[in-house]
């Protein structure tokens, strides 16, 4: 189910109403579990099989890495769980290499396996695995109640992209009973609409845009190529920004406290900064769960190794393609030129026109990256590519009024909104103010909500 | 006032909130159920065009065609000239739009027919009246799937969740076209230079050897031809119901084909589209005056290609007039 349908609203003002009239935080779980499995199971109900079945799994896994506290036993957890990750979602890539590996010098042919992409299995196993080592080192107690433990899996706040909630933050929420605050609500509320706001008015328009300079790539214009990679920086961030938004919202209306996912990434002075603002829950989680282990920044002869490994698999994570692989990896490689350099630490001196040049690099570099991610292989990106940097050189422009104009708009916006969104700031404005912010962006989301364009973080 | 009040409490403030918003919505609401009938219009152009014809008071003359009789016909000059030649005063309505083809036109002639005071219908019949493609107009969308099951059952409850495409900047320019459509004889008001073509009429001179220029092919219907034509020859069949039902309306039709630039005329001057044009003659007994055959000069077209620049619908608009004038079509 997408959360910019008729038919989620629906389900979760069904869900608000029952969860709130019931007294019970027992009866609530209930009501938080079946809304989350209906909201999973709408878009494709075999999905939730495999959903269930990994929440039974994983729950009878943390058991078993609990009671026999064994390096064995943890390892098979994790195993299994990136196992689980890698048919879904790697199968098809490995046996595709493979197969244009050996074409060079046989005819051995791995077999073709098309399995469907389970929404959001990168998400919700990246938690099971943060679970486990969390249970594995002790920083949490294991959770006992199954129902709880459900929930906790599959809230459908941010079961499908995030925010990646962890253990600790959101177990003690959900064993407490909530107590109706209209004050949160009202904020979870405006976070929902304001979320939608960004995705469809947004990320929605301005994906149209985006999708035709990149299947036309090789006969685009280098400036309409330029204005489109911008235009596809401000769509990814509408769209993620836009769905971690609602999904903090929804939470907030519940009474659940989601961590915050955006802070102004294009407002970062360097990539070490950037990723301190970009997806901040994925980054954390890479940081502690895989840099850290790795030996982190202890070292110095490994700290770069670290690095681009973290990032490269950060890019497998969110795709299986050449692509993908090549975006982490260009992440890597910047952090750790620039980690050399000593650029990020500099960075935080910088004042005036030096901070908003530093500003302008980093957006651009960032830019240029995204087009590995944007791109529909690694074929398309070069294509891409060449046209932003190889003659002729052209500025012939198809339409792109609109986009210019939502791109200019947008970077204008997304720093009052974040303030909004954010730091809180919204409920400081006065009434008049609220409402008409509120009223104004609900017009827009009617009127522009007929795409019913997917979450681009949903295939992760 | 408590609106701007700090001393009211969080939760007051919060439930003083929701309840505005919700009035704000209820109101909204009332306003989509009164009018829903401009907001259904505003979104789809054959609709739009509809509506701006159904708020204009009186109107004796209409043109339905495609864009290139948009861009061909002015009924300011068009009844000036019935004026300057016949003494009548007359009002006219351009109704085409871009992409007419045979739904959207047959559309808007069954909306337009009955309305009181009509005398003309002047329809276009160029390569897009003679083609079919599915339209908006006959693709309603039927709801297939759950969540479009769901979301047509809410529609059903809400006005504004039924014409929520209204409020786009874009399509809520549209509202004035319509309330004030009595003005604008046929131009929307978002369309660049619309305003303007209502000032500027590109006056230009007229002398024997434009008119000899302008003189269209005429296909005069066969007395003695019999065209059978069954249901599933649609196109034909469309138009026969047309004429008919013009007859029943006493509604008098003129069939037309504007003119087209020279690089163009390709396209549209084969045998057997020539063959077509007089089929339609001999099915609906209707004279059809052909522009597309002459070699009207570039300078009449804006950037080479078939639309007319306001040159262009200026003359043409005045040889219409003289044209129907000529031929005795125009009687009151």
């Amino acid at each position: 189910m997408l959360f910019n349908s008729i038919v989620f609203i629906c389900l979760h003002l069904i869900s608000l109403i029952s969860y709130w009239s019931l007294k019970s935080q027992k009866l609530r779980l209930y009501v938080l579990l079946i809304s989350s499995l209906i909201f999973y199971g709408w878009h494709y109900w075999p999905g939730l099989l495999l959903l269930i079945a990994t929440i039974l799994i994983n729950y009878g896994l943390s058991w078993a890495v609990d009671t026999y506290k064994s390096k064995k036993v943890f390892t098979a957890a994790i195993a299994i769980n990136l196992l689980n990750l890698c048919w879904f979602k790697y199968i098809d890539f490995v046996f595709e290499n493979i197969n244009h590996f050996f074409s060079l010098f046989s005819s051995i042919k791995m077999p073709e396996v098309s399995y469907w992409l389970p929404l959001g299995i990168s998400f919700y196993t990246f938690q099971f695995l943060g679970y486990l080592v969390d249970l594995k080192r002790g920083d949490i107690k294991r959770e006992t109640s199954l129902l709880r433990f459900a929930v906790f899996k599959c809230l459908y706040a941010q079961l499908i992209a995030g925010p990646i909630v962890r253990a600790s933050e959101l177990l003690p929420q959900l064993k407490e009973k909530q107590t109706f605050n209209l004050t949160t609500f009202q904020k979870g509320f405006f976070l929902m609409i304001g979320g939608f706001f960004i995705k469809i008015c947004t990320a929605d328009v301005l994906s149209q845009y985006v999708d035709y300079a990149f299947l036309n790539a090789t006969t685009i214009s280098t400036l309409h190529a330029w204005i489109s990679i911008y235009g596809f920086a401000f769509q990814i961030l509408g769209d993620f920004w836009g769905y971690s938004t609602i999904a903090i919202g929804i939470g907030a209306m519940y009474g659940i406290q989601l961590p915050n996912n955006f802070y102004f990434p294009y407002r970062a002075i360097s990539f070490q900064d950037f990723w301190r603002r970009w997806h901040i829950t994925l980054s954390e989680w890479f940081r502690d769960y895989l840099y850290i282990p790795l030996g982190g920044s202890k070292t110095k002869k490994l700290i770069y190794r670290n690095l681009i490994l973290t990032m490269t698999i950060a890019g497998i994570w969110h795709g299986a393609g050449w692509n993908f692989i090549l975006w982490g990896l260009g992440h890597g490689l910047f952090l750790a030129l620039e980690r050399k350099l000593g650029h990020a630490k500099s960075a935080k001196n910088l004042k005036g026109i030096k901070l908003w040049a530093k500003r302008f690099l980093i957006f651009n570099v960032v830019c240029l990256l995204w087009v590995f991610f944007r791109a529909e292989n690694f074929q398309n990106a070069m294509d891409f590519f060449s046209t932003l940097f190889l003659p002729p050189y052209g500025t012939k422009m198809h339409h792109l009024e609109t986009l210019i104009i939502i791109i200019l708009l947008f970077a204008l916006l997304s720093y009052s909104l974040g303030k909004l969104f954010i730091e809180d700031r919204f409920l400081k404005l006065n009434l008049f103010k609220q409402i008409a912010i509120t009223v104004l962006m609900l017009l827009l989301i009617l009127g522009y909500a007929e795409a019913k364009l997917d979450f681009i973080y949903f295939v992760f | 006032m408590s609106f701007y009040s700090k001393k009211l409490n969080t939760v007051s403030r919060s439930k003083l909130y929701f309840l505005l918003i919700g009035l704000i919505f209820i109101l909204i609401e009332i306003i989509f159920s009164c009018f829903s009938d401009i907001f259904s219009s505003t979104t789809d152009r054959i609709k739009l065009k509809s509506a701006m014809f159904d708020y204009r008071k009186e109107t004796e003359i209409l043109c339905l065609g495609s864009s290139r009789l948009k861009a061909a016909f002015s009924p300011k000059i068009f009844t000036k000239q019935i004026k300057d030649q016949t003494g009548v005063e007359w009002s006219g309505f351009n109704g085409a739009i871009t992409g007419a083809n045979i739904e959207r036109l047959e559309y808007f002639f069954n909306k337009a027919i009955s309305k009181k005071g009509l005398k003309y219908i002047i329809l276009e019949i160029s390569k897009p009246q003679l083609s079919r493609k599915k339209t908006d107009i006959e693709a309603e969308k039927k709801a297939e799937d759950w969540d479009s099951k769901i979301a047509s059952q809410v529609e059903k409850f809400s006005n504004l969740i039924a014409y929520r495409k209204s409020i786009r900047i874009d399509n809520l320019k549209n509202v004035p076209a319509i309330i004030f459509s009595d003005y604008l004889q046929g131009s929307e008001l978002y369309k660049k230079g619309a305003i303007s073509d209502l000032y500027v009429n590109g006056e230009t001179e007229i002398n024997e050897a434009t008119i000899k220029l302008w003189e269209p092919t005429v296909y005069l219907p066969s007395p003695n031809t019999t065209e059978l034509i069954t249901e599933s020859d649609i196109l034909f069949y469309t138009f026969k119901k047309i004429v008919a039902k013009a007859k029943q309306n006493n509604v008098k039709l003129f069939f037309t084909i504007p003119p087209l630039v020279n690089n163009a005329k390709v396209k549209e001057t084969t045998p057997k589209t020539h063959q077509r044009y007089q089929k339609l003659a001999n099915i609906t007994g209707h004279k059809i005056y052909n522009f597309s055959t002459k070699n009207i000069p570039e300078l009449y077209f804006r950037d080479k290609d078939s639309h007319f620049n306001k040159k262009g619908k200026y003359l043409f608009s005045i040889m219409l007039a003289k044209l129907m004038i000529k031929e005795n079509s125009l009687k009151q």
